[in-house]
Formats: structure tokens, C-alpha cells, sequence
């Protein structure tokens, strides 16, 4: 009994090892399954109860940057994290704090209608939100709605593919330097 | 036979040791000289690519043939790039000293290539004659190239291990913020950009400045593979990921980035 928590122990230890590790193999296929979505336009927006409610569509790409499919999505941005003196200005706020929540797709904007485009009145505009100059219409900086996944039919494959990486890996760490050519 | 079972997970077990050894050993002294300026800083002549790109400004698709006729001087991307840090590093350009002859010439080139590529030299190498790498360079290219040896250099980096891991996002993050502590220290670092195991992409470039903004991270850099523009590596926070610019020799897109030339492991 003791010989087989021990037997299973290592190779638990192993396993969990060459997860931690991540070698070649294992990373490179969550990188084929990593994916990126990002707002390439707008097309209805209202603001509502403190936040901007956002109808968008959204390119889904992978590490290529190749976009795969485009959807349309909904998503509110709390306002209050940007105000300032000035409602809707956070200059200093970077773009991987703002809180965005998603919504169902097939949302709709409830609130007072208003206009949002991608680019600002201004080039260099540094807020990520930014009423214009007439007070009408809001720059929204599409960086706010990027989002990240990784897509689920990886994560079967992983255990097959960390046991490949801990046989190869250390004889790629050993040749690396010999057969990998940064040039040109 | 029990024995055998157990180097395995021993084996695995450095890796893990090894990686955070390395990110460990990274900070190095700023020199204390004037901030890395291009393209005085820089080599007055770019590395050739062995091959000729064709860019689809529409697809964004690229193929590649042989450059016809080959290239005199090629595949020195990594040596550029840390020679260029050398020079700025180990090395003073005095202007008003008298030039000296080609074996003088020869000799301090060899002392600087020497030189360690991660820290700065506790006393420069005097380069008489000229104001900088950029006039240096124009003047001695035919010594340079000779002082910069083979293409060996840049496929023996001993950072290159680390291309066949992953590169996560949050490694990519770190790895910017990295870079932006080391451009605050006075320190420009040299940094491999990739897409291994693709290679549409496998270069060094010499970042030496930084713009940040509330979306991203703008690095600038000596490409070696030009001599009359800087580029700019381009870091999207919320995508966690950066972003080489249009080349001729690359349409532009995503890689990964890792800085080299910065610690034992790199």
C-alpha cells in the first residue's frame, strides 16, 4: 500500500512538474487555442444608471492576429471610474483597470442614446473615454473592450502533450543554442 | 532500474530552478552617460537579409526568395545589436583627438567586442576621431564587418533556450515592464523579437526609449536591419502582447519579446 502512494506520488510529482514547466509542445498549443477579440466598431450606445452601455462588433483573432469570425457583443463601462473634475477623464487610468461587465449579445442599450466612435477628436488623445470638444459625442478607446480566452478543447490535450514535453525538453534545452538561429 | 525512474522528475525539477535563476540575476548598473540617441549610437550600415521579402499590404501575407546577388553581409542581426550596446556602453567617441591609423583602429574595435556585452565597462575604450558609432562606422565599415565574425554569434546567443518555452501574456506583460525599468535605470536593452516556431520573424533589435500611454507601451528601437529609421515595438496592454511594426521584411503583427544580453542565462 505505502509502495503504491509512494509509486503514485512521483509520478503525481512528475506530471504536476512538467505542467509547472510548460515546455515547448505544451505552450505552443495554448497558443493555437489563445484568442483575442477586439471592437472594430461601434453601433449603438446609450448611457444608463452611471455606465455606458455599448453595442459593438467584435473581431476574434488568434496570436496571428488573423481574424477568425466577428460578432456582435455588448458590454457596460462604469463611468465612475474615470471621473474626475471633468466627468468621463482618467488620463492616468491604464487600460488593463478598467472594469468592463459583458452582457448577454442580443442586449439592448437601455438609456439615453449617445454617439461613440473609435477615434478621438484628437490625435495622441491619451484618456481612454473622452467627451468631445461640443460635449456630444464620446471617444471610447476600443483597447477598453479587448478581451482574452483560451479556447476549451486545449485543455484535454494538455496531459498528453506535458508528457512529450518532459521527455523532449531537456534534450531541446541541451541543443537549443546549436540548431536555433536568430538571424537576419 | 528504480533509479532510472527517478532522474526524470530530478531533471525536471532543475528546469523550474534554472528559469527563476535566471529572472533573478537580471538589474545591471546604468553606465551614467547621455541616453542611447539614434542613429548617432547606431551603425552607419544595416544588416542584409539573406532573403527578399514580398509583403501583401492586403493579406498581409509574405513569401520569400534568395537576394541576388547574396549579401556581403548578412544574418549579423544579434551581433549588431549588442555591438551597437557595446559601443554605447564600453566604449567614448572623443572627435577632438587626433584620428588614429587602422591597426589602432582595429585593435580598440577587438577590445570593445571583448568587452562584457551585460555590464559596463568600469573604464571606456577611447575611439579617437570621431563623434560617435554612427561616424565611426561609416568611416571603418569594411573593419567592422571583418571584427564582427560569423553569423555563429548570433545562432550561439545563449538566450535562445528561452525562445522554446511558452510566452504567456502575463509573461509578455512582465517583460514589457521589464524592459521599462531597465530604460529607467539608463539602460538600453537588447531584445529578441519572435515567432518561433514560425519564422516569419527571429530578430534583435536595441530598444533604447519608451512612450506610454493608458493602451499601450511604445518601445523605440535600432533596428539593425535599417540604418536611416528607428521602429518602434509597440506593447498593447489590454491584449497583453506585442506587436512589431511593418518591415520589408515582415508585415507586421504580433511576436513575442524577451530581453537577452542581460543576465547569466540570457
Amino acid at each position: 500500500m505505502r509502495c503504491t502512494i509512494v509509486f503514485c506520488t512521483r509520478r503525481l510529482a512528475a506530471l504536476a512538474i512538467a505542467l509547472s514547466c510548460s515546455g515547448c509542445a505544451t505552450g505552443h498549443l495554448v497558443d493555437r487555442a489563445r484568442r483575442w477579440e477586439d471592437a472594430i466598431s461601434y453601433e449603438q450606445a446609450a448611457v444608463a444608471d452611471g455606465r455606458l452601455n455599448v453595442v459593438y462588433i467584435a473581431a476574434e483573432r488568434n496570436q496571428f492576429w488573423r481574424q477568425l469570425a466577428t460578432r456582435r457583443r455588448v458590454a457596460a463601462v462604469p463611468l465612475a471610474q474615470f471621473a474626475h473634475d471633468e466627468p468621463s477623464v482618467d488620463a492616468a487610468l491604464p487600460v488593463e483597470a478598467v472594469r468592463v461587465e459583458r452582457l448577454p449579445d442580443d442586449a439592448e442599450p437601455a438609456g439615453t442614446p449617445v454617439h461613440v466612435h473609435m477615434e478621438p477628436e484628437e490625435a495622441g488623445e491619451p484618456r481612454l473615454l473622452a467627451p468631445d470638444s461640443e460635449g456630444g459625442d464620446l471617444f471610447l478607446h476600443p483597447a477598453v473592450l479587448t478581451r482574452s480566452w483560451v479556447e476549451p478543447w486545449v485543455y484535454p490535450l494538455l496531459p498528453f502533450v506535458a508528457v512529450y514535453d518532459a521527455v523532449t525538453v531537456p534534450a531541446l534545452l541541451f541543443f537549443a543554442p546549436v540548431v536555433i538561429i536568430p538571424g537576419d | 532500474m528504480r533509479r532510472g525512474r527517478g532522474i526524470l522528475p530530478r531533471l525536471l525539477a532543475v528546469i523550474p530552478v534554472v528559469l527563476l535563476a535566471g529572472c533573478a540575476a537580471r538589474p545591471v548598473p546604468a553606465p551614467g552617460r547621455a541616453p542611447f540617441a539614434f542613429p548617432d549610437d547606431a551603425f552607419a550600415f544595416a544588416n542584409i537579409t539573406v532573403w527578399e521579402y514580398d509583403v501583401d499590404p492586403v493579406s498581409g501575407g509574405i513569401t520569400w526568395r534568395p537576394r541576388e546577388p547574396p549579401p556581403d553581409f548578412s544574418l549579423r542581426c544579434g551581433t549588431m545589436a549588442r555591438l551597437a550596446r557595446q559601443f554605447w556602453s564600453n566604449a567614448r567617441f572623443d572627435p577632438g583627438a587626433p584620428a588614429a591609423d587602422a591597426a589602432t583602429y582595429e585593435r580598440l574595435v577587438d577590445e570593445i567586442i571583448g568587452s562584457d556585452p551585460r555590464h559596463p565597462a568600469a573604464t571606456p575604450t577611447v575611439i579617437p576621431g570621431y563623434a560617435n558609432l554612427h561616424a565611426f562606422s561609416a568611416a571603418h565599415r569594411d573593419l567592422l564587418l571583418r571584427a564582427m565574425a560569423g553569423p555563429w554569434q548570433s545562432y550561439l546567443q545563449r538566450g535562445n533556450w528561452r525562445m522554446i518555452f511558452p510566452f504567456t501574456p502575463s509573461h509578455q506583460r512582465a517583460e514589457a515592464e521589464r524592459l521599462l525599468a531597465e530604460l529607467a535605470r539608463g539602460w538600453p536593452p537588447v531584445v529578441h523579437v519572435l515567432r518561433y516556431p514560425f519564422t516569419t520573424i527571429n530578430h534583435l533589435i536595441l530598444v533604447y526609449d519608451a512612450v506610454e500611454t493608458a493602451a499601450e507601451i511604445l518601445f523605440f528601437a535600432y533596428d539593425p536591419n535599417d540604418a536611416k529609421k528607428e521602429i518602434w515595438l509597440t506593447f498593447d496592454r489590454a491584449a497583453r502582447l506585442f506587436s512589431y511594426p511593418a518591415t520589408p521584411y515582415f508585415p507586421g503583427g504580433p511576436v513575442k519579446a524577451y530581453e537577452v544580453y542581460d543576465s547569466l542565462l540570457y
